[in-house]
């Protein structure tokens, strides 16, 4: 470091001693000043030392200052660490854990029918009554986790290669089974399905899972299986349900009005146009809650500030 | 030399073709009267990277190719097996397994023929597999094994339901395109308006024709 002159100036101290000395002016060089050093400096100059003398009452200062600094550290107890406090979330972190949550719930703000158009063949065309909309359900909860399991088990071991092949094949040697349970449980109704049973191996609510690239655990599958199977039977009751009452007049099989109110409902056109109807209000109440959350994140985070 | 009744005769099963065809077209549209395959439909108009030909195209030959195996399986294999079948059993059981292989062999028939057109075909290629699986696919052979179509007729009603779809995906993404306007509500945006269109459409089909194949 460079002092100045000005700063470190070795001042005559013997003003009034007779004859003036003439003042000196040179620059004085230390390393690194502390306030130490420039008070042990100052007070050698007014007594007059030379400029080696004043350097080495400077240095001096300085390492009995260190010692002392050393010694202090020393005696004083150190304070124990306090326990890493919970870090706070960002707000763009909290932002993107809601969004994942909106994600993962496949219920009601991300229902598999109404807010992403899977399953549609079945729930349009075969789910026009109670009845019906109760056998597609018993047939998705025996296909629906059971295929997504074995398809990604089978996944594991071929390295996720022909997924579309894997997963299809799954669902069909699967209905075998389920065919056996569902016939043993409704008898010969299960005709009603016609072709929309034997669909269920290609509907995409069972196999959707084979165009993304993504291996998902085990225990993902499971957990996201169940989830798609109570959410596709949420969607297919409530539009059986409606489409029996506005169709026949009837609810859960027993007649509740004389007349049916909009008979159209029963046919595809019709089954068409009531989901429309029901996926517009689910989306408008699914908005509605998620622009809730969105704003209370941001209320939350908007008051940190404060 | 051909006779009188034998011009007859081909002139019928062509007319028949045709008429099976274009039932299968519009009467009896795989999308809009027995809502098949919307699903995909729906995504694959939202999806700007795929063009409707690169999907639609596969699912015409497939459902070509298919047709003949699909009717194989149902007027001679299934008569078959039931005779080896468990009591437990039904042969009814395995017709998803029987048809999707079916299906998965008329895949591997048009990717050969696809890869006689080299890189040009590598998107209809890449398409293939999710193509052979809609559920259009599948659908028209149990439709056409339900119905006891003769072979003439499942070919002429699965060339016409893969037409049918590549009609239906056309008239939905223009629908889709005009949908997006502002003036649509927020809630009925994507797909609630998608199905109320499809669903006016299914009703024009209706009102056209008055019934529809039982399926």
């Amino acid at each position: 470091m460079q002092n100045t002159p000005n700063r470190n100036k070795p001042r005559s101290g013997k003003a009034g001693k007779g004859k003036q000395q003439p003042e000196r002016s040179q620059t004085l060089i230390i390393p690194q000043i502390s306030p130490e050093m420039l008070e042990s400096a100052r007070r050698a100059a007014m007594e007059g030392k030379t400029q080696q003398e004043i350097e080495q009452a400077a240095m001096a200062a300085e390492q009995q200052r260190q010692a002392q600094t050393a010694q202090t550290t020393a005696e004083t107890p150190k304070p124990a660490p306090k326990p890493a406090a919970p870090r706070r979330k960002t707000r763009a972190e909290a932002e993107a854990e809601l969004d994942q949550k909106i994600h993962d719930d496949h219920l009601w703000l991300n229902n598999p029918v109404m807010m992403r158009g899977l399953g549609l063949a079945p729930v349009i065309a075969a789910a026009y009554n109670w009845n019906n909309a109760v056998m597609l359900c018993a047939a998705a909860v025996l296909l629906l986790t059971t295929t997504r399991l074995l398809a990604v088990a089978v996944c594991h071991l071929t390295g996720n290669r022909f997924r579309p092949v894997i997963y299809v094949y799954s669902a069909a040697i699967l209905y075998i089974p389920a065919y056996c349970i569902l016939y043993a449980w409704f008898g010969t109704d299960l005709s009603v399905l016609g072709i929309y049973l034997p669909l269920l191996a290609v509907e995409s609510a069972i196999v959707k899972r084979m165009e993304s690239p993504d291996l998902e655990p085990l225990g993902e599958a499971l957990r996201r299986g169940i989830n798609n199977t109570v959410g596709l039977c949420i969607a297919v009751l409530l539009v059986g349900f409606v489409r029996e009452l506005l169709g026949s007049g009837m609810a859960f099989g027993n007649i509740v009005m004389e007349t049916a109110p909009l008979p159209i409902v029963q046919q595809p056109a019709g089954g068409f146009i009531l989901l429309g109807l029901i996926a517009a209000a689910w989306t408008g109440i699914a908005n509605a809650y998620t622009h809730f959350k969105r704003e209370e994140v941001r209320h939350q985070y908007a008051q940190r500030h404060h | 030399m051909l006779n009188v009744t034998t011009e007859l005769s081909v002139l019928q099963a062509v007319l028949k073709f045709f008429s099976y065809a274009v039932m299968a077209v519009f009467a009896e549209n795989i999308v809009f009267t027995h809502g098949m395959g919307v699903s995909r439909l729906l995504k694959l108009v939202e999806n700007r990277d795929i063009r409707t030909l690169q999907y639609c195209i596969p699912i015409i030959l497939v459902q070509l190719v298919s047709a003949p195996l699909g009717w194989m399986a149902h007027d001679w294999f299934f008569p078959w097996i039931r005779d080896y079948l468990p009591g437990w059993l039904p042969a009814t059981a395995l017709r998803p397994l029987i048809y999707l292989t079916c299906a998965t062999a008329a895949m591997a028939v048009v990717w050969l023929i696809l890869c006689i057109g080299g890189k040009h075909s590598r998107p209809y290629r890449e398409q293939l597999p999710l193509a052979t699986y809609n559920c259009c696919i599948l659908g028209t052979i149990l439709i056409c094994a339900n119905q006891n179509f003769t072979l003439l007729e499942t070919i002429a009603f699965s060339l016409g339901s893969g037409i049918g779809y590549l009609f239906a995906v056309a008239i939905v993404d223009e629908g889709r395109r005009r949908l997006r306007s502002k003036d649509v509500p927020g809630v009925f945006k994507g797909l609630p308006s998608s199905l109320i269109y499809i669903g006016i459409l299914s009703l024009a089909i209706y009102g056209l024709v008055g019934h529809s194949i039982t399926a």
